[in-house]
């Protein structure tokens, strides 16, 4: 499988931890957009606010706590029956 | 910090690192407005997502006020050595939203500008190697993010307000200037440093910094928000649920009823 490394960068400033790991998968947007949702859900995130998905339009799910919050974006760039497929966690500690 | 590689594509479109016109280098992962965000949603609903903390009862030179957590991170070797400036700040209750506004750029760049300063002492250097304390693109794209979290603006159109530039233009410039990397150049302000850009010369109208990021004016500290001196409030005041007085100064006292 055409699966890319995961590309870290480290909190800096005003920047969260950031990682991004791209693969191509056999599916469509809306289901991919679906199923890692779902995924999300099970690990405690929810989906992405109004606000979220307006400022980082790519904003699948997030999770925000005391000290923490969590977001997960999803790229999808389909074409025929495959999806090339980008996430992207963002993690903040304050 | 980053790199000239930053600032090729990643394979999902974000370029993490380019030349603007109008706001000269824009580190992308610092204009990320999950920060700014999560100050933003203590200042609106006056609480800090703490329980203990929003529990208090606080006063602010004998006003009341609440409480606000927030600071910023560094990390190296994959996180295995991080420090944090994260620390409480106090603010007064019932300001209109254009206060609220300025306190939380004062908190944001008093934040920012301790964040930078102690990147480039010890121990700090430690971790940060001294290099990117206030590189040039540091505090402006600090700015840019905070703009786009509490002005509503997306990161594409935060991209299209400061005029990007060309991958391909982006790298030039890079590789006539800064040859020893965005450190190597200090900007302790909040005014772009900018470079000679055709790109720019042929495609820009107007070159100067957007008025936006001048909009909100910072609030000084002492009246409306200070920094509790000792960094964080005394667990034993918070475990207690005494009520709090703080000074102008950040001087932090359990207040007699």
């Amino acid at each position: 499988m055409d699966v890319s490394p995961v590309d870290e960068d480290d909190a800096d400033g005003n920047m969260p931890e950031m990682a991004a790991r791209s693969f191509r998968l056999r599916s469509d947007a809306r289901n991919l957009s679906r199923f890692y949702l779902e995924r999300c859900r099970k690990v405690g995130l929810s989906e992405a606010s109004k606000e979220s998905a307006q400022l980082e339009a790519t904003t699948l799910c997030e999770a925000s706590q005391p000290g923490s919050s969590r977001a997960v974006l999803l790229f999808t760039d389909c074409s025929g029956e495959a999806c090339r497929v980008t996430l992207r966690v963002q993690w903040l500690r304050i | 910090m980053a790199s000239r590689s930053d600032i090729q594509p990643d394979s999902d479109g974000w370029r993490r690192l380019s030349y603007t016109c109008r706001c000269g280098w824009i580190d992308w992962g610092h204009a990320v407005p999950r920060g700014p965000r999560k100050l933003k949603s203590q200042i609106d609903t006056e609480r800090t997502d703490w329980p203990e903390l929003g529990q208090l009862n606080v006063a602010l030179n004998g006003a009341p006020a609440y409480i606000v957590n927030y600071g910023q991170e560094m990390a190296t070797a994959k996180g295995a050595i991080r420090f944090s400036t994260t620390r409480h700040w106090v603010v007064r209750k019932g300001l209109s939203l254009e206060a609220r506004r300025s306190v939380a750029l004062g908190i944001f760049l008093n934040a920012s500008y301790e964040f930078e300063r102690l990147q480039g002492t010890f121990p700090f250097t430690l971790v940060s190697g001294g290099r990117s304390s206030f590189s040039i693109e540091d505090l402006v794209s600090n700015l840019v993010g905070f703009y786009s979290a509490f002005n509503d603006i997306s990161q594409a159109r935060m991209r299209l307000i400061c005029g990007e530039v060309s991958v391909g233009e982006s790298f030039r410039i890079w590789d006539e200037h800064l040859a020893n990397g965005l450190a190597a150049l200090r900007n302790r302000t909040l005014t772009p440093t900018k470079f000679a850009c055709p790109e720019c010369d042929a495609t820009q109208s107007d070159a100067g910094f957007p008025s936006l990021f001048g909009s909100i004016s910072a609030a000084a500290p002492g009246v409306l928000w200070v920094r509790v001196k000792h960094r964080f409030i005394d667990g034993r005041l918070v475990n207690a649920g005494r009520a709090i007085q703080v000074s102008s100064d950040g001087d932090v006292s359990a207040r007699t009823r």
